[in-house]
């Protein structure tokens, strides 16, 4: 797999994830970089080797949904092959972690806010 | 025409007064430089100060205390002009590598980035925007501080220092660090990268500390205007990452205001620094993070591992994703970002930590061989002589200023007291 296939699978399962949370809201993508260095804050002329991306989601109106939120998006993940970790909260930070083949997924939600924010990364290529 | 004469009556005074400004500001300490900035912005209505902005962008995209809105406004005006400037040059015959790539940086820089916000009929809708520069050098290699998130409305701000080989070429990486902290923290949090100084060019640069002790002054200039564009009870934390660690206890040394310091994968800071005590950082919460492998943070070149202070919070960095050697503390998912999550949003309770040595540590990595001590014995006779032949060449910590407690500090007493270890 290069650099690139990988990030575009990391795309397709984030959005896949996201799709997940509202039904019939299709997820944003707000950061995608391409290529990046994973040890640029060590060394900035290091080789760019992984990518990043950021989607997020949300019902305006709703802001004590995250749980659930995020739950769903998990779910979408094992579905899709992931391994995923079961919710956790933490002062009100709702969260989901799953991983695949070197690839990680985070999913945040927080209580009183609508956003729910997925960032993952693909392993080293 | 009269009202041609008053605009440029105004205009003139404007300009005079951001002269005499500068001039003053100059003697100042730059806590009281930011905080007479400030006032000055806050004496001019909106469009005035915007079209200060406008024709001096020069200064007010650099200068401390100005609002962020204007430096951003100043920043990205200098960016188009120097796009421009650079695309002529091409355009013009001028063949050079590194003007083409910094013309892609510029191009990158330039392109508006999108976020997630509710349209007018109530529903999620992607909007562009310029990104924030809160102050931008275009000379040389270049220096940068970059904002992600808001500001003044943030109960959490923290400040990203990246180590060596970073310049303006490598500001897209090191957003996404800042990337994986924003959304690690969460929406109460204000992410800055800042790379607001010299960073070293590769490891034969690194082993010097002129580099953090030049950067000492800058990183007190930023704070103190960042202090007067956040809120007063905004939870600020200073994240440095390998040399970036260096410089950032360097700052924080010389007057920098931080609520929270956290260090991962440090070389060590001062041979005679033993200690947070011997830090000297009245107020500030210090955390370091050490992962398994960290053959950086091994070689001790600096001075003591901070994370063999004893009186130090020492992060976990193992949980369920693998966090080894000097690169991997910033993984989605991993317990280092977590916990570096945690200490910028102030939730101290929920903090991991660890005790391990490096023993431990490096039979984990590769099982039955313990070599971090090796690692160690091997440096630490050549960090000493090089440190002898710097001092013999005039490279020494400069004094520390007798300003050190600032209103922040003053702040740290009535949030809840942090863990030990």
């Amino acid at each position: 797999m290069t650099l690139e296939q990988a990030r575009e699978l990391l795309r397709d399962e984030l959005l896949a994830a996201a799709a997940a949370v509202v039904p019939g809201q299709p997820g944003f993508v707000t950061h995608d970089l391409g290529p990046i260095n994973p040890g640029v804050l060590f060394d900035g002329s290091g080789p760019a080797t992984v990518c990043s991306v950021t989607v997020e989601t949300g019902d305006p109106a709703r802001t004590d949904a995250g749980a659930e939120q995020v739950a769903a998006a998990g779910r979408a993940l094992l579905d899709r092959g992931w391994r995923v970790e079961p919710p956790e909260l933490e002062s009100g930070h709702h969260r989901v972690a799953a991983f695949r083949d070197g690839f990680d997924i985070a999913i945040h939600a927080w209580d009183g806010h609508w956003k729910v924010t997925l960032i993952g990364e693909t392993p080293e290529l | 025409m009269p009202t041609d004469y008053l605009v440029q009556g105004a205009t003139r005074e404007r300009r005079e007064r951001l002269d005499l400004l500068l001039a003053q500001s100059c003697d100042l300490p730059p806590e009281a430089a930011a905080a007479q900035t400030r006032l000055f912005f806050q004496s001019l209505d909106p469009d005035a100060a915007y079209r200060l902005a406008d024709e001096r962008r020069e200064q007010v995209g650099e200068l401390d205390g100005a609002p962020a809105a204007l430096r951003y406004h100043a920043n990205h005006l200098r960016l188009l002009a120097a796009w421009n400037s650079i695309g002529a040059m091409l355009t013009a015959g001028h063949p050079s590598q590194d003007l083409r790539t910094r013309l892609e940086t510029l191009e990158d820089l330039l392109t508006p980035v999108t976020a997630l916000a509710v349209g007018g009929d109530g529903q999620p809708v992607l909007v562009d925007r310029y990104r924030q520069f809160l102050s931008l050098d275009l000379d040389g290699e270049g220096k940068v501080a970059e904002v992600l998130g808001d500001l003044a409305t943030a109960d959490n701000v923290a400040v990203l220092l990246p180590g060596m080989g970073n310049s303006l070429e490598t500001l897209h990486d090191q957003s996404a660090r800042g990337q994986a902290i924003q959304a690690e923290a969460g929406p109460d949090t204000a992410t800055v990268v800042w790379l607001g100084y010299d960073s070293p060019d590769n490891v034969l640069q690194a082993v010097s500390k002129s580099y953090a002790y030049d950067a000492a002054p800058a990183l007190r200039r930023f704070s103190a205007g960042l202090d007067t564009e956040i809120r007063p009870d905004a939870l600020k934390t200073l994240i440095g990452h390998s040399y970036g660690s260096v410089v950032a206890v360097n700052g924080l040394r010389h007057g920098a205001s931080f609520d929270n310091l956290v260090l991962t994968g440090s070389p060590g800071i001062a041979r005679d620094l033993h200690s947070v005590a011997d830090l000297d950082l009245p107020g500030v919460r210090c955390f370091v993070a050490r992962s398994p492998g960290d053959f950086i943070a091994y070689t001790q070149w600096h001075g003591v591992d901070p994370a063999s202070y004893p009186d130090i919070v020492r992060l976990q960095t193992a949980g369920g994703v693998r966090v080894r050697f000097h690169q991997q503390y910033y993984r989605p998912n991993s317990e280092s970002l977590r916990n570096i999550g945690r200490v910028v949003r102030g939730e101290y309770a929920a903090i991991t930590t660890t005790d391990t040595s490096r023993e431990w540590e490096t039979r984990l990595v590769i099982p039955g061989l313990a070599w971090g001590p090796a690692l160690r014995a091997v440096t630490a006779p050549v960090a000493l002589a090089y440190d002898g032949v710097a001092a013999l060449r005039g490279v020494t910590e400069p004094p520390r200023p007798r300003l050190i407690v600032s209103g922040r500090g003053e702040q740290v007493g009535h949030r809840p007291e942090g863990p030990s270890r």
